[in-house]
């Protein structure tokens, strides 16, 4: 299955040029046929198997899944901060895979802002939330792009409080803030979230949430978020859930479906799964509705119908 | 300044502050190392200075002043040369460098009587200032043109008084002055007569007799015909205030000067160039060893700042992944990791250049002149930022680790360059320090000619190379015992042997342990072997622990006086010195010799017991005659045609004068023979010879027995007792060629058959008081250029204490003789004097006194009772102080310093390595605990682990610094720069060796127990929790 009209765009300018443009608006992101294998010391490790998905400019965008499923593997892999074993990401239009580690950075300095799971790794513990902030904002600083004061953005995103707070010293909940203004402090594109509820009591979670719907509204920055918390499921208009390193379901506005990767093949929910077990076969009837899936019982082989699976 | 530069520096700040502990260590270690860079050449400046005033200011004015006089023949008006010596005064540097000159006139003239003939000499005399210098008795200072001063004691002898008129003769014409002042003669040697003696009355050997100097106004030369007038100047020059760093402009001056003087013809010379060339060349081998000293203290620094740099760097590993994944440019993220420690040793830079100063003062203050300053000059400002360059490249060469994933470097291509290179730094280290092992101890064992300021560096390049070996050696000897040790209940001992297999980092403190304890046993080895041969020099060059010269009676018998003082004999002994062209003659009173002399080991030298031994073969007592009349009992056995007589050779003890009296001529058969010894002995003399005298022609025999001496002491003849019977207290002393006499007993007397042949010396018999040929110990350098007999021969002739010759048989070579140097002989002082026939008024009385003679008040006021006068005293420790401001010896000085530091750094930075670590060790000791091992076994297993590092350290530093000292002390020109004399002795000095490994191993103990401590609080479940962020 192909979709030419969302597929990852030709770069015009090229990474050269990533400097001196600047974007008001959030960046598309495209992953296509995308592998991700860690190597160990006795085997290789899957942990994405063919990843497609697709993300439109200033979309608001949850990754679901189990633990160890690749969510945040496909979340740094969209940073720029590792490269696929084998398929493309395009951001904005340029192919990661053809830019430089220079132009990589750059874009992480510019475009790009990253959350990783655990506030504090996010951080300068020494550091206030303002140091923090202007920490962030080097990279951008020194490729010649205007910065809002460290003091704005938090004040913007109503943490003017923090600001000189040494963050060491801050509860988790704002922590998390400070990690989330951090990410945003170069005015991302895209901001790449992980687990930002994570270590967060409802409050917290519900001001982390606040302040990424208030991220996406004033910067229009598309937002990428790894969550286990159905909360902040439940606050993003879409989510994708991954299962065993492919994109399993597709969820928009609260309703849930089935999503038919490149390769024709469909992860079905787990409870389909109580019905047609692995190895089951499955007739797969078409009507004018759509099409039904019916367990069969195996037949030989001669009689099989063209149908069967 | 902007918010946003605040919120740079208030990150920076906070930095600082979250990592206070790793950076206070930082911080010191940064500072040690601008210090130590900063403390050699500070130090160094003031040992230059101290050096030069040890060498330029104690000499007498004469010897480095500038003394100017007329060219003979070529006088200059006064007035010309007056101008010509006012170049001190003409610029700002002659100023500094010289001060006023000291003019002097002088005319001889003779003192005439009344009636016109010549009473006296003198020189008539003016010199700048001298009437400060001169005492006057009575009167004043003369003021005018006809106004001398005179002598009391030339006044005395003329009888003039204050007021008297004086007739001198200049010349053929006649001056007539007034004697308006009388001073009291001398002394001639205070420094301001610079050296010439104008007090010369009665020196005069033949008439007139010789005044002290006419001291007059300098416009008495107006009425002198001025080519009678001999003008001179002498210009001091300010040898106090001379600076190192002036010398090469006063060197230049002076040339420039002295050219300048010699072309209006004047004669203008300096000793000073001798002593500045002196202080050259100890300040060029002082700066090279302090540089090789120093520089080994700053590589050691280096070596610290670089392990700590990495390990602080680990820390700001968190700091730079968020750089990283930031996005900040490869500068940028080198900012992040570099920005601390660049602030720290930016700070640190000033600091440490201070403490530099206060070290280098504090060591200048125990080593160097009192009051020598101690500059911070711009080659110590130049030295604190050359340590911080280096500082600043150390951390970054530290911080690579942590650098390169974070800059994208491939660590596994990284990894295989960086070990290929480590390798091959540590081949090099260890083949350069055999290298140099190889090459200082081929060139200095043994010799005292070849210098090699490069061997101090010896300690710290044999250590690196020890450190090196025993870093990759210990590793795989802890992997194999573990192996042996892996099912052995000794848990703790399994556990340090697999990680100090396994962890490359924590052996790696060893190597800095080595160097510090290399350096630290090197510089107590050099100090303490340094020490003693100083000690053994000191006194070898005065000759005991205390030498006093005295003046000494001529009624006084200096030998006896002495034994009189000291009866024991084992803390003074009398010595006489008496020098001429030819060298030195020491003569030394050998009953006292091996007690109380230096008579260190030589080549060649024997025991000191032996050389007093060897120096006084058994000789008759001598033959003493002490009376108004000689009486002899002569039996003739042949009549002898004409009558021979016997003449007795006399030596007057008390006035050092020989006489003789004659007897006969003899007649046939036993006759008593009379001879009046008066006007001849005053008091004792003693029998030197008998001499047969015969008056005729031809050869002739002359058998006689002399039965009895007597002496006439005043009631009676009292036999003297002259060992008569005892034909071996005889000697034949002079002999007819060819028919030698013949000596024997009988039964009355001495049988004696003079051999006279006429026209050849006649023959002479003496008591063997003396051997014929006096045994003396001569050094190589006489015996090389005085050799007087055929070729392998022995005798040498020398000139006696009275001047006159000495036949000596030199067995006895050595190269130097305590006190008297390379070029002089040691003999006997009684046969010296027995052997003498002159008056003996040119050799120096001394006294030397032994250790346990402590200040010898005692001997001294002994001999104060016998009339003998202390004149000056040399003293071993004074000679020994001396010593110590000796550039090579200030040079070593500082190695000590060094030492200390070093263990002290090498025990910081084991401390710091291991709290460094602290969390990781926690870890592990949580995770151990929790899998049932006991907190006994984990500090077990810390303190093994720890202990193999500092027993690895210590050990492989011990045998390199004891390698180091035993090869290359005997190169440092500290030991090389000595005269001939007491072989060096270059034994360790185990014992205090021993005392400091324990004391650097007691250092490390406590860094242990602390780093112990410390994990052992950290290892808790709680405290990790709360320690993780």
């Amino acid at each position: 299955m192909s979709h030419p009209a969302r597929g990852p765009r030709p770069s015009p300018k090229g990474g050269a040029s990533l400097a001196k443009e600047r974007r008001r608006h959030g960046l598309d992101a495209h992953c296509q046929a995308l592998v991700h294998l860690y190597a160990s010391e006795s085997a290789q490790v899957v942990a994405l198997r063919g990843v497609d998905l697709d993300i439109a400019e200033g979309e608001m965008l949850a990754l679901l899944g189990p633990s160890g499923t690749g969510k945040s593997t496909l979340l740094r892999l969209l940073g720029g901060l590792i490269q696929p074993t084998a398929g493309r990401i395009v951001v904005g239009g340029r192919d990661l895979a053809g830019l430089s580690s220079s132009e990589l950075r750059l874009l992480r300095a510019t475009e790009i802002g990253m959350v990783l799971q655990d506030a504090g790794t996010n951080l300068l513990p020494y550091a206030t939330g303002e140091q923090n902030v202007w920490f962030a904002q080097i990279g951008a600083r020194h490729a010649g792009h205007s910065m809002q004061s460290p003091v704005e953005v938090l004040a913007q995103l109503e943490l003017g409080s923090l600001a000189t707070e040494q963050v060491s010293r801050l509860s988790g909940g704002d922590q998390q803030l400070v990690a989330l203004a951090v990410g945003v402090a170069a005015s991302p594109s895209l901001l790449l979230v992980d687990e930002p509820t994570s270590q967060l009591d409802d409050a917290g979670r519900d001001a982390a949430i606040a302040l990424l719907h208030a991220i996406n509204a004033r910067l229009g920055s598309t937002i990428v978020v790894v969550t286990h918390d159905p909360a902040v499921a439940a606050a993003m208009p879409r989510t994708v859930t991954i299962r065993d390193g492919r994109v399993g379901a597709e969820g928009r506005h609260g309703e849930e479906f089935a999503v038919v990767g490149s390769d024709g093949s469909v992860q079905l929910p787990p409870d389909v799964l109580e019905v047609l077990p692995p190895n089951a076969l499955v007739r797969i009837l078409r009507h004018a509705d759509g099409v039904d899936l019916r367990l069969a019982e195996p037949a030989p082989p001669h009689e099989l119908p063209e149908e069967t699976l | 300044m902007s918010r946003l530069g605040r919120v740079r520096l208030g990150l920076l700040a906070n930095a600082l502050r979250w990592r206070a502990g790793s950076s206070a260590v930082f911080f010191v270690v940064a500072l040690l190392a601008v210090a130590a860079a900063t403390a050699g050449p500070v130090y160094l400046a003031a040992a230059d200075q101290s050096v030069l005033s040890h060498i330029v200011v104690p000499p007498p004015p004469v010897s480095t002043g500038l003394i100017v006089n007329e060219q003979p023949g070529q006088p200059v008006s006064e007035a010309s040369f007056e101008h010509a010596l006012a170049f001190p005064s003409r610029s700002p540097s002659g100023q500094a460098f010289f001060a006023k000159p000291i003019f002097t006139a002088v005319a001889g003239v003779g003192i005439l009587s009344a009636s016109g003939g010549e009473l006296a000499v003198a020189d008539v005399v003016s010199r700048s200032g001298d009437c400060l210098h001169l005492s006057f008795v009575r009167g004043r200072c003369p003021r005018g043109p006809g106004e001398v001063a005179m002598s009391t004691r030339s006044a005395a002898y003329l009888h003039i008084r204050v007021g008297s008129g004086l007739k001198l003769s200049i010349g053929a014409s006649v001056r007539s002055v007034e004697v308006r002042g009388l001073y009291r003669a001398g002394p001639s040697s205070a420094p301001y007569w610079w050296g010439s003696d104008y007090f010369e009355f009665g020196t005069s050997q033949t008439p007139p007799p010789r005044m002290d100097a006419l001291f007059a106004d300098f416009s008495i030369f107006t009425l002198l015909p001025p080519h009678q007038v001999a003008l001179g100047a002498d210009v001091p020059v300010n040898t106090r205030s001379l600076h190192s760093t002036e010398v090469p402009a006063f060197r230049h001056l002076l040339a420039e000067e002295e050219l300048h003087l010699g072309r209006l013809g004047l004669l203008a010379a300096s000793g000073i160039g001798g002593y500045l060339d002196e202080a050259a060349t100890q300040q060029r081998s002082m700066t090279t060893t302090i540089a090789v000293i120093d520089l080994q203290l700053l590589l050691l620094v280096l070596m610290v700042l670089f392990g700590i740099a990495g390990r602080t760097a680990a820390e700001r590993d968190q700091d730079l992944a968020l750089a990283n994944l930031r996005g900040l440019s490869p500068r940028s993220i080198w900012a992040v990791a570099l920005r601390e420690p660049f602030v720290l040793i930016v700070a640190a830079t000033p600091v440490g250049a201070a403490l530099g100063w206060l070290l280098a003062l504090a060591t200048a203050r125990a080593n160097l002149l009192a009051g020598t300053p101690v500059p911070f000059d711009s080659l110590a400002l130049g030295a604190a930022l050359a340590a911080s360059l280096a500082a600043l490249v150390a951390t970054a060469g530290g911080s690579r680790r942590v650098l390169s994933p974070a800059t994208r470097v491939s660590g596994a291509a990284r990894s295989r360059l960086a070990v290929a290179m480590e390798l091959f730094a540590e081949a090099f280290v260890v083949a350069l320090a055999i290298a140099a092992v190889v090459q200082v101890s081929a060139s200095g064992v043994g010799t005292k000619a070849s210098s090699q300021p490069l061997a101090a560096a010896a300690p710290g390049l044999v250590a690196l190379a020890a450190g090196v070996i025993a870093a990759r050696v210990v590793p795989t000897a802890c992997r194999l015992a573990a192996a042996a040790w892996r099912f052995s209940p000794r848990v703790g001992l399994s556990l340090a042997l697999q990680r100090v297999a396994r962890q490359s980092g924590v052996i790696r403190q060893s190597v800095i342990i080595a160097i510090a304890v290399a350096l630290g046993c090197f510089s107590v080895a050099g100090v303490s072997i340094d020490r003693a041969n100083r000690s053994e020099e000191a006194l070898f060059l005065v000759g005991s622990n205390r030498v006093l010269t005295v003046s000494v009676p001529a009624t006084v018998d200096f030998e006896r006086a002495v034994h009189e003082a000291d009866p024991s004999g084992r803390e003074a002994m009398a010595a006489e010195v008496t020098s001429n062209s030819e060298g030195t003659l020491l003569a030394v009173d050998t009953s006292s010799f091996a007690d109380v002399a230096s008579w260190p080991n030589q080549p060649g030298a024997a025991r000191p017991g032996e050389v007093a031994r060897y120096l006084t073969p058994p000789v008759a007592p001598a033959v003493t005659l002490e009376g108004g009349e000689l009486r002899v009992v002569i039996d003739l056995r042949a009549a002898v045609r004409p009558g021979a007589s016997l003449t007795f050779g006399l030596f007057n003890e008390q006035y050092g004068a020989a006489e003789s009296v004659t007897v006969g001529p003899l007649q046939l058969g036993r006759h008593v023979y009379y001879t009046s010894l008066v006007g001849y002995c005053v008091s004792v003399c003693r029998l030197q010879s008998v001499t047969a005298d015969w008056a005729g022609t031809g050869a002739v025999t002359v058998p006689v027995e002399i039965e009895q001496l007597a002496v006439d002491d005043g009631a009676k003849f009292a036999p003297v007792a002259a060992g008569l019977s005892a034909p071996r207290h005889w000697r034949v002393a002079q002999v007819a060629s060819g028919e030698p006499s013949s000596l024997g007993a009988s039964p009355s007397g001495l049988s004696v058959s003079f051999r006279y042949v006429a026209g050849q010396s006649p023959p002479v018999i003496a008591p063997a008081d003396v051997p014929a040929l006096l045994p003396a110990v001569v050094t190589n350098v006489v015996a090389s250029i005085s050799q007087s007999g055929p070729t392998g021969s022995t005798d040498y002739s020398i000139l006696n204490l009275d001047g006159s010759s000495l036949s000596v048989n030199g067995a006895m070579q050595v190269p130097a003789i305590p006190a008297v140097g390379t070029n002089a002989v040691l003999v006997n002082l009684t046969d010296a004097l027995r052997d003498e026939s002159l008056p003996d008024i040119y050799s120096s009385k001394q006294v030397w006194l032994s250790a346990t003679a402590g200040s010898g008040a005692r001997i001294v006021e002994r001999l104060r009772r016998e009339g003998i006068d202390v004149l000056s005293v040399r003293t071993a420790a004074s000679m020994e102080a001396a010593f110590k401001q000796d550039g090579p010896t200030l040079a070593f000085g500082l190695f000590l310093v060094v030492g200390a530091e070093s263990a002290l750094l090498a025990a910081g930075s084991l401390l710091f390595a291991i709290a460094a670590d602290t969390r990781k060790r926690a870890i592990e000791a949580v995770a151990l605990r929790a899998v049932g091992l006991s907190r006994r076994h984990l500090v077990q297993a810390m303190a093994g682990e720890l202990g193999i590092v500092c027993a690895t350290g210590l050990g492989a530093g011990a045998l390199a610094g004891l390698a180091a000292a035993h090869f290359s002390l005997p190169s440092v020109p500290e030991f090389t720069g000595l005269p001939p004399g007491p072989t060096l002795a270059f034994g360790l000095p185990y014992a205090w060796l021993a005392a400091f490994v324990a004391g650097a191993a007691l250092l490390l103990g406590l860094a242990v127990a602390i780093a112990i401590a410390v994990v052992g609080a950290a290892s808790t479940p709680d405290k990790l929790r709360i320690s993780q962020r």
